[in-house]
């Protein structure tokens, strides 16, 4: 987030500052996603291993936008009561991402951005298909 | 309309030239929700085929025809049939995110929209989700 602002100089600055906010959302979102799997796996340790390797996707899909982690804090978490309640808001929160990432997709203008984020929108189309045992 | 545009709208029309043959291998193989499942794929495949030979028309740019055959390997079983389809949503996956690559605004939207459609396919036939799909 905090080079935003640093690159203006170069002739094609205005696509690079576009796609660094892009960039920057995705991120933001991406920990976003993280953290509230990291809740859940804690507050219901039988769902870590449905959930882990989804969780570790998006930490994939953090590094490939070239996102840095943001610290752990779990705290203003809030899990729902039962297991199955917190699946159904991580299919919710997979949809959204999904849907933002499309999107994302369209402002992008850089080559190798707009590959990565048609991927990581189709992984997390995947998700909301695992996560409701494929039904789409 | 770059080359490069339409040498991935090309490559992503003989992806679901491909995929429409090889799901007419997977109905053959598989019975019930399965066979279902697979005619539903089979209809939307023929769909995107469809309109990318009209999008590859109206940039004037060649056509081609299916082969008369594609590859699918040795399919004697359900659990193969189920393999094959798996394959064939993956590699489209990467077939529609280049289709991305080189179109702008709605027509980016709809090949990640299919990207993505061909990947929760791939999980319902029983593959595991993956970072960068394909």
């Amino acid at each position: 987030m905090a080079t935003l602002a640093a690159c203006s100089s170069s002739g094609d600055a205005p696509d690079n500052d576009s796609d660094d906010i892009v960039r920057s959302q995705v991120t933001t979102s991406e920990n976003d996603l993280i953290k509230r799997y990291d809740a859940t796996i804690a507050a219901f340790p039988t769902l870590a291993a449905k959930l882990t390797p989804i969780r570790d996707q998006h930490s994939e899909h953090l590094s490939a936008v070239g996102g840095d982690s943001a610290p752990a804090d779990l705290k203003g978490v809030v899990i729902p009561q039962t297991a199955e309640a917190a699946v159904k808001e991580l299919v919710v929160a997979e949809r959204e991402a999904a849907r933002e990432r499309r999107s994302a997709s369209v402002q992008a203008s850089g080559t190798e951005l707009v590959w990565d984020l048609a991927l990581i929108a189709a992984s997390e189309s995947q998700h909301v298909a695992v996560l409701t045992n494929g039904a789409p | 309309m770059s080359d490069a545009a339409i040498e991935n709208l090309t490559q992503a029309l003989n992806g679901e030239y491909a995929a429409t043959y090889a799901y007419g291998v997977i109905g053959a193989r598989t019975s019930g929700a399965d066979q279902a499942r697979a005619r539903r794929a089979l209809e939307s495949h023929r769909q995107l085929r469809d309109e990318l030979r009209i999008d590859l028309a109206a940039l004037q740019a060649p056509v081609p025809p299916p082969a008369p055959a594609y590859e699918t390997g040795q399919i004697d079983s359900p659990a193969q049939a189920k393999t094959l389809a798996i394959g064939v949503e993956q590699r489209l996956v990467r077939n529609w995110a280049a289709v991305a690559t080189t179109s702008a605004d709605a027509s980016r939207e709809r090949a990640v929209r299919n990207a993505q459609e061909c990947g929760t396919r791939a999980i319902s036939w029983g593959a595991a989700s993956q970072a960068f799909p394909g």
